[in-house]
C-alpha cells in the first residue's frame, strides 16, 4: 500500500491530522496546476484551499481505484474551471493530463503565471539546490539524484548502489539537510 | 530536534514511511512547529527539484495551517467498521462484468424458451423422454401408418411427406406450416 493510500485510510478512520500531511505534500503541485488556469496568485491560493476542502468532503467515497494525486488533480481542475465560470471568465478549452502536468511542466499553457519575481526566486532556489548537491560527497549526491530525478524508491536505490536501505535513507537525509541549509539562507532563516 | 526525527521527516517527503513511523511523523509535524517548518522546506525543495515552480514564494506556503479553521468545522470520519465490512464483501473487479453477462445470457435463454412454448404447434411436439417417445411410436404405428398394401405406393407417399416437411421447414414458414411425421424410419 502506498503512503498516500495509508494516509487516506487514516483520515477515513478519523485521523484528521493525516490530511494535513496530504495537503503539505501536494499543495505546491496543486497550486502549480491551478495557476495554469487562475493567474492571480491570491485567487489561485483561494482556489487551492477550496479544492482541498472539496477533497476532504469527498474523501469517504475515495476507494483507491486511482492514485490519490490523480483524483485530487481532477478536483483541482474542476474547481479552477468552476471558479473561472463563476467569475465569468472562460475556462481554457483543454486542460493538461495529471501525468503531463507533472512531467511537461514547460507546456505553454502552464507558463502564463511567470512574473519577474517568481522567475528570480525560482532561479535562485534552483541554483542554491544545485550548488548544495554539487558540494555533497559522491554517494550522497548519487542517492538524492536517484531519488529526486529518477524517482527511484529507497529499495531500488539500495539495489543500484549495493548498500542497505538504512544507508540510503541516511544519505538522502544528509543531502536534504545540506539542501535545506541553502534554502533557509535564501529565505533569510539561517540558524 | 533529534536527528532520527529529522531523518523521519526526510523519509516522509519521499513517501517511504509506514505504520508506527508514519504515526510518529504525523504527530511530530503537528506538535512541533520547528519540525513542521523543516518538513515544509524539505518538501518545498523537492517540489522545486521537480519543477513545480510556477508559484514559488519567499517561504513555503502552509495551506494546511490556513485550512485548519475551515477543516475544524468538517466532520471526523469513522469508517473503520464500514471499511472492514466492505473489504470482507468486496468482489473482484471482474465479478460484476461476468455477473451481468451471465444475467443477460439467462434472460435471452428464458425468452427463447417462452418463445418456443408460444409456437402454435408446441403442444403437439414430442416430449423428450423415453417413455413418451415409445408411446408415440406405438401410436404412430397403430393409427397413422399407411395402410397401402403396395411397397412402391408407400415409398412414393413417404417421399411426398418428406418433401412437404422440408418445404414447410423453410425460413419464415415454420409457424404456418404443419410438420407431419410418419413412422420411425423416415
Amino acid at each position: 500500500m502506498s503512503i498516500d493510500q495509508e494516509l487516506v485510510e487514516r483520515v477515513q478512520a478519523g485521523d484528521k491530522k493525516a490530511f494535513d500531511v496530504l495537503i503539505m505534500k501536494y499543495q505546491q503541485r496543486i497550486i502549480h496546476v491551478i495557476t495554469g488556469f487562475v493567474h492571480d496568485p491570491v485567487e489561485a491560493m483561494d482556489v487551492a484551499q477550496e479544492a482541498f476542502i472539496k477533497a476532504y468532503r469527498a474523501l469517504p467515497g475515495f476507494r483507491g481505484d486511482s492514485a490519490f494525486y490523480t483524483w485530487l488533480y481532477r478536483i483541482a481542475i474542476n474547481t479552477s474551471k468552476n471558479h473561472l465560470t463563476a467569475s465569468s471568465r472562460r475556462p481554457p478549452m483543454s486542460d493538461v493530463d495529471a501525468m503531463d502536468a507533472t512531467i511537461y511542466y514547460d507546456a505553454p499553457e502552464l507558463k502564463e503565471f511567470e512574473t519577474p519575481e517568481n522567475s528570480l526566486m525560482r532561479v535562485e532556489l534552483e541554483a542554491a539546490i544545485q550548488q548544495a548537491i554539487d558540494n555533497l560527497p559522491e554517494d550522497t549526491a548519487a542517492a538524492i539524484k536517484l531519488r529526486e530525478f529518477e524517482g527511484m524508491s529507497y529499495e531500488e536505490i539500495a539495489q543500484a548502489m549495493d548498500c542497505p536501505i538504512g544507508t540510503v535513507r541516511s544519505r538522502i537525509f544528509r543531502a536534504r539537510e545540506a539542501i535545506d541549509k541553502q534554502v533557509k539562507a535564501i529565505m533569510g532563516e539561517e540558524d | 530536534m533529534k536527528v532520527n526525527h529529522r531523518e523521519m521527516l526526510s523519509a516522509l517527503v519521499d513517501g517511504q514511511l509506514t505504520g508506527q513511523e508514519l504515526t510518529q511523523a504525523i504527530a511530530h509535524i503537528n506538535n512541533d512547529q520547528a519540525a513542521r517548518a523543516e518538513y515544509l522546506r524539505m518538501q518545498y525543495a523537492s517540489d522545486v527539484m521537480h519543477g513545480y515552480t510556477r508559484a514559488v514564494s519567499q517561504r513555503p506556503v502552509d495551506l494546511a495551517q490556513r485550512l485548519s479553521v475551515a477543516l475544524a468545522d468538517e466532520p471526523v470520519y469513522q469508517q473503520n467498521a464500514l471499511l472492514a465490512k466492505a473489504k470482507v464483501l468486496a468482489f473482484p473487479k471482474t465479478f460484476w462484468k461476468q455477473a451481468t453477462g451471465l444475467a443477460m445470457a439467462a434472460s435471452i435463454g428464458a425468452l427463447a424458451v417462452v418463445g418456443v412454448m408460444n409456437q402454435p404447434g408446441y403442444q403437439n411436439m414430442p416430449l423428450a423422454n423415453a417413455e413418451s417417445a415409445s408411446d408415440s411410436t406405438q401410436l404412430v404405428r397403430q393409427v397413422n401408418r399407411w395402410t397401402v398394401g403396395e411397397p412402391e405406393v408407400e415409398a412414393r407417399l413417404n417421399n411426398y411427406l418428406v418433401d412437404h416437411n422440408e418445404y414447410a421447414g423453410g425460413a419464415g414458414m415454420f409457424s404456418y406450416g404443419r410438420v407431419v411425421s410418419y413412422g420411425t424410419e423416415q
